[in-house]
């Protein structure tokens, strides 16, 4: 019954980003948007276009599922608390870390649910792209400094992955803010944490070139210092992954942790 | 002994961390309610009832002393408390949240909870169930938040202030269902209020707290039975005595508020040469501001 809870505050933001999907998939599958490949002599599409539009993929979805992202980690309980009502709320016979996981279970599966959506639409229009030139780039991808084709669907699987563990951070670093200021202000705490931590990344990179900070968005490929396309995929993204959950947990916890130990 | 459904001892509730400049906002509070008792637990704005409320109901933590709730540690067993005790606190549920909404909502919670009870008094009470919580009047989310509480059929219900602004018709409806379906089956009724009026006329028992203590905890029918205001002249009258409330003086006539025995105290005053003026019964609201109203207490008066 608490899901439903969750479910009724999100379910507009959900609707929205499905119909936006929805949309996507309409215009790709009816042809109406198009997306042109430079072809090479022998008439087929450059393999080098291929994944530059894999990555450019993986960027066009940040500032999306970013916003997203934000939107789910301003619903549950410190939205409750900012409403007056956490009084009534955990005063129904559950612990608090009960209405907590929820929350953060239901969002952060909406989240999911909506980007690996978004990836099989992305992975379906580059297939077809590579369907309708045929030829030996059928169903994978030729990267520069990759001596075989990597498949598609592996691409497309990491992309989903780096976007989850990025909207997830965000999704955490939001409802972990909402929970610790117990006011709507929490939702603009969580975008300056993130704002924040970029610019201070570019000051870092612009003063201090030889520190980098992590950057929030997994490194999928590798790319040339020349010209910026993808050589490669980039290597350990197994751990970087597993520490990226990691952090991403942190804020549940930290989260817990506050609304446990605070006073309503 | 009856049993007892809520029992605080030296309860101590500071705001402000630790050092010189916290604040305590309840000061080693020992209070008893019984069960089936309807207990007016009165203050003026500030003077603790909230914050008690609050720890009894899990969302505040003591800084020491203890809480009982049904028998139950308040800090260490809250969910077996809120599975048997309705809470209405600070009367804001959930805004977006229709009247039909928050009963599905709540159903989940409560293993005792009663869909014909919410039905019921949804009707008596005429709330307009398909309206949006934040829609409602303040007496209509008033009588929601109770409704709510009463149908999750509660041992205990714990009141906030429940006829806080509302108008006389409202106060009236709320009262009724409080004492006639609630407490008439036996069951414990606590509530906070500095409507005395309100209280007197349906609580058994009272306790006064102010500034975090209690003042007075007592039968209303002993208050009605022995308090009595005592006002006397003469020289050299007493400075106070086992069952002196409160003394003051103004223009050579001494008023004593005594919580028992006044008729032995008038005789000991005039075996003193006193002249006695009048020996006058007192109602609950005369005590509340004798105890409150003034800023020298004579501490705790307990009648057990």
């Amino acid at each position: 019954m608490y899901l439903w809870k969750y479910w009724r505050e999100s379910r507009i933001v959900f609707g929205i980003s499905m119909l936006g999907i929805a949309l996507l998939a309409w215009l790709v599958l009816k042809g109406v948007w198009h997306i042109g490949l430079d072809h090479g002599h022998s008439g087929m599409p450059d393999p080098r276009e291929i994944a530059k539009l894999l990555m450019a993929s993986l960027y066009l979805q940040v500032p999306v599922s970013a916003f997203l992202a934000w939107v789910m980690g301003s619903f549950g309980v410190g939205r409750s608390l900012g409403e007056d009502s956490g009084s009534y709320l955990l005063t129904r016979p559950r612990r608090r870390y009960w209405f907590l996981w929820r929350d953060w279970g239901f969002g952060f599966l909406q989240l999911v649910f909506a980007l690996i959506l978004a990836n099989l639409l992305i992975g379906y229009l580059i297939h077809r792209l590579l369907g309708a030139a045929g030829g030996p780039l059928s169903g994978s991808v030729m990267l520069r400094d990759v001596v075989s084709p990597v498949p598609l669907a592996a691409v497309i699987g990491l992309n989903c992955l780096a976007m989850i563990a990025f909207a997830g951070l965000i999704f955490g670093i939001t409802y972990f803010s909402t929970i610790s200021l117990k006011h709507a202000r929490g939702v603009m705490l969580g975008a300056g944490i993130v704002l924040g931590y970029v610019i201070l990344s570019v000051v870092v990179r612009h003063y201090w070139p030889a520190i980098e900070l992590p950057n929030l968005l997994m490194r999928v490929f590798q790319t040339s210092p020349v010209s910026n396309e993808p050589v490669n995929l980039s290597e350990h993204m197994g751990p970087s992954l597993a520490m990226r959950a990691a952090v991403m947990m942190l804020f549940p916890v930290g989260a817990q942790l506050i609304l446990e130990r605070g006073e309503i | 002994m009856s049993e007892l459904v809520v029992e605080t001892r030296s309860l101590v509730k500071r705001y402000g961390g630790s050092g010189r400049q916290s604040v305590a906002a309840v000061d080693g509070l020992n209070m008893r309610v019984e069960r089936g008792s309807i207990y007016g637990f009165l203050g003026r704005n500030g003077a603790g009832k909230t914050t008690t409320i609050r720890v009894l109901a899990g969302l505040a933590k003591a800084t020491s002393g203890s809480a009982r709730v049904l028998g139950l540690d308040a800090t260490r067993d809250p969910i077996a408390i809120l599975e048997r005790t309705g809470f209405v606190i600070d009367k804001m549920l959930l805004p977006s949240m229709h009247g039909n909404d928050l009963v599905r909502f709540n159903r989940g919670f409560f293993p005792r909870w009663s869909d014909a009870l919410a039905k019921r008094y949804a009707e008596s009470l005429e709330i307009p169930m398909d309206r949006k919580f934040k829609k409602l009047s303040h007496g209509n989310k008033t009588k929601l938040c109770l409704l709510l509480a009463l149908a999750q059929n509660p041992e205990l219900l714990v009141l906030d202030e429940p006829t806080a602004g509302l108008d006389p018709v409202v106060t009236d409806q709320l009262l009724r269902v409080l004492v006639e379906d609630f407490a008439n089956d036996g069951r414990t009724l606590l509530m906070s209020s500095h409507h005395l009026s309100e209280v007197e006329k349906i609580a058994d028992w009272v306790g006064i707290i102010d500034k975090g203590k209690l003042l007075l905890e007592a039968r209303l029918d002993d208050i009605r039975a022995n308090y009595r205001r005592v006002r006397a002249v003469g020289e050299r009258l007493p400075q106070g005595g086992p069952e002196v409330l409160t003394i003051s003086a103004t223009e050579g006539v001494a008023e004593y508020v005594l919580s028992a025995a006044a008729e032995g105290f008038a005789a000991g005053l005039r075996s003193n040469g006193a002249t006695i003026l009048d020996v006058q019964p007192m109602n609950l609201s005369e005590i509340f501001l004798e105890l409150v109203g003034r800023e020298n207490h004579v501490p705790v008066e307990v009648l057990a």
